[in-house]
């Protein structure tokens, strides 16, 4: 195996959080992050879309993604809510639900 | 002669707005004028809110209103349902034109409430607390505005 001489110390690295959605519009999440914050403000939050309706972003840009996901429902019929948000993905699975 | 709005909702509430009037009126919640004058008028009238005192065009409010609005406990109210009705670069005048008001109204330490025109089942309480970073209130000023709302709603 090969290892990473000076790999980044997991204190120093980025914090993250991941988002749980009921369902998930690609196009219209990124319309709407570009709209209210532009260019700067999309690159600051770093989306990411993973499997099962999940998102991970900045966890001190949270707040940005969240009201991204609020300005979207009011122009559109079917809604996006947030189930849950956690720190790891694990959490997000089917079997730690209650 | 009067004219309520049935479509704004606050807080999962719906709210009886007015828009012109020159009569007295008892029991109305919050003004949604668009002129100078009529909000000055009921700023004295034992109202609590005053709404989206401004437009994608003009701002309709001054020192003056905001330091009766302090004296009075009268809070500001930035409701976001406003924004379907414009175009897409209005949208940013009428944005740029809400931070100017929230600035103002932190500057002299009145409250100001922002929150979507959405029903209950549309939103979660953590997505209507989103608005606040928008506009540079940190998450724990903004529980801090919802509690203090929550009590005097009640």
């Amino acid at each position: 195996m090969k290892k990473n001489i000076n790999p980044i110390p997991k204190s120093l690295r980025e914090r993250k959080r991941y988002v749980k959605l009921n369902y998930i519009n690609k196009r219209e999440i990124t319309k709407a992050v570009f709209d209210l914050y532009g260019i700067n403000g999309f690159a600051e939050i770093g989306l990411q879309f993973l499997k099962n309706n999940i998102i991970k972003v900045k966890r001190e840009k949270l707040d940005c993604f969240l009201s991204a996901i609020n300005y979207y429902n009011l122009f559109n019929d079917k809604k996006m809510i947030v189930e849950k948000i956690s720190g790891t993905i694990k959490s997000l699975s089917e079997k730690y639900e209650k | 002669m009067f004219h309520f709005d049935k479509e704004l909702y606050f807080k999962n509430v719906k709210i009886n707005t007015l828009k012109t009037t020159k009569d007295k009126v008892n029991g109305i919640s919050g003004v949604n004028a668009k002129d100078i004058n009529t909000i000055n008028y009921f700023l004295n009238k034992k109202i609590k809110f005053v709404i989206n005192p401004f437009d994608d065009k003009k701002r309709y409010f001054d020192f003056n209103t905001i330091n009766v609005m302090k004296q009075n406990n009268i809070y500001g109210l930035v409701l976001f349902s406003e924004l379907k009705k414009l175009n897409k670069i209005q949208q940013t005048y009428f944005l740029r034109n809400a931070k100017i008001f929230a600035d103002l109204c932190k500057k002299k330490k009145v409250f100001v409430y922002f929150a979507s025109g959405l029903n209950k089942d549309e939103t979660t309480e953590r997505q209507e607390k989103a608005w606040y970073c928008l506009f540079g209130f940190s998450k724990d000023q903004a529980d801090v505005f919802y509690k203090v709302l929550e009590e005097e709603l009640k």
